[in-house]
């Protein structure tokens, strides 16, 4: 009988997911309690509960813990990139390098501006989530699929970032420095390895099939965590996405006259305000910032 | 008998509270929580080792194996961090149980 239930929660446990030297280690403490007296088996509780709640607990905890480690690798790879950012020396025609510099320059240049953001955006969102879920055993598996989206979308923007930067550090073009080369090949690697830590931690995470039934929320319920109900768009998704549109817009245009160059300002302020829309639009269902069709 | 239900958001503070009288393992773990409760507290036993897993991720508890007569045994052992994490848990309790004792009447 022993033997068929072991057998029985190592298929279960396979099926939500738990493999290896983790699944030794419950199956080995199961097979000791199982052991212990006659009746432990009819109070251990079926297979196929053991398993479940394994999963559930094991993946909102490392669903938390994917999020805020790839929240402090971001941070370090975010220090990495504004580093580079200030040094990368200024100057060069990047159409004069040739086609086959030109174009990879040219859409490396727009993904250094533009994932970073997303990268932020999915970051804190997937910080908030994980913050609010941070005394419960057992998120609802909706819950915990929203909170590995966002991760995983700012983990993947995060490493976009960085490869973008490198491709365009190389293909820029432009008088370069000689410590520019060895200054962006240690910057790529300061911030490579803590975005490779943080995705060991994401794909462990994802590893898991939690079964807990509940809803998911979305990133309004995440946002109540700061705003206390005093923002409520979630009826509105796109009025919301306005107000941020229309906000960073605005700070961009600031910045921008604040150093001296207020007509630039106003064109990079109406593309930042595009860039938003369009990120609104691309990255929306996934990050929870507007409900799935 | 207390439903498991009811147990929700407490089971972790009485695991706690039961390692900080010693190391022990999984089975003798339950035993004392049945015990200490005059047999209240009756749940799926299997369901207190993800509880167990889960308080060792949060560096709650620590575990190693030992061997007693010839058999394996995963024993766990209350952290100082655990320690403080308890008597966090056991004032929330006493605010809680005097909370709805009043209005209990």
């Amino acid at each position: 009988m022993i033997e068929r239930y072991l057998r029985e929660l190592s298929d279960e446990l396979r099926g939500v997911g738990i493999r290896g030297s983790l699944e030794r280690r419950i199956l080995l403490e199961a097979e000791d309690h199982l052991r212990s007296d006659a009746e432990a088996l009819q109070r251990f509780g079926s297979s196929k509960v053991v398993a479940a709640r394994f999963a559930d607990e094991l993946a909102t905890t490392r669903a938390r813990g994917a999020a805020a480690a790839t929240f402090v690798a971001l941070a370090v790879a975010g220090a990495s990139y504004a580093a580079l950012f200030v040094l990368a020396p200024r100057g060069g025609d990047i159409f004069a390098t040739g086609a086959a510099r030109t174009a990879p320059a040219l859409a490396a240049g727009a993904l250094v501006v533009l994932a970073p953001q997303v990268a932020f955006v999915a970051g804190v969102l997937a910080a908030l989530r994980a913050f609010r879920f941070r005394h419960d055993a057992v998120a609802p598996a909706a819950a915990v699929r929203l909170l590995r989206r966002q991760t995983t979308t700012a983990l993947g923007a995060g490493w976009v970032t960085l490869g973008s930067l490198a491709i365009f550090g190389l293909a820029k073009g432009g008088p370069e420095p000689q410590w520019w080369l060895p200054a962006l090949v240690a910057g790529c690697v300061a911030g490579a390895v803590p975005l490779t830590w943080a995705t060991v931690r994401v794909l462990r995470s994802r590893a898991l099939e939690p079964r807990a039934t509940g809803p998911a929320g979305d990133a309004y319920d995440d946002l109540d965590v700061v705003a206390h109900g005093h923002i409520d768009l979630r009826r509105r998704p796109w009025a919301f996405c306005a107000l941020a549109a229309v906000g960073a817009a605005l700070a961009t245009a600031a910045a921008a006259a604040l150093a001296g160059q207020p007509n630039e300002g106003i064109v990079n302020g109406c593309l930042e305000a595009l860039a938003v829309a369009g990120g609104f639009w691309a990255f929306g269902e996934e990050l929870g910032l507007r409900p799935s069709r | 008998m207390i439903r498991p239900e009811a147990l929700k958001g407490h089971l972790d503070g009485l695991i706690l509270a039961v390692l900080a009288d010693g190391p022990v393992h999984g089975y003798a773990l339950i035993e004392q929580l049945r015990g200490r409760s005059g047999g209240s507290l009756d749940l799926p036993e299997g369901t207190v080792y993800p509880a167990l897993h889960r308080l060792e991720a949060q560096g709650l508890i620590t575990s190693s194996w030992s061997t007693e007569s010839g058999r394996k045994r995963r024993v766990y052992r209350l952290t100082r961090t655990g320690g403080r994490a308890l008597t966090e848990r056991r004032r929330e309790w006493t605010q809680l149980a005097r909370a709805v004792e009043a209005v209990f009447g």
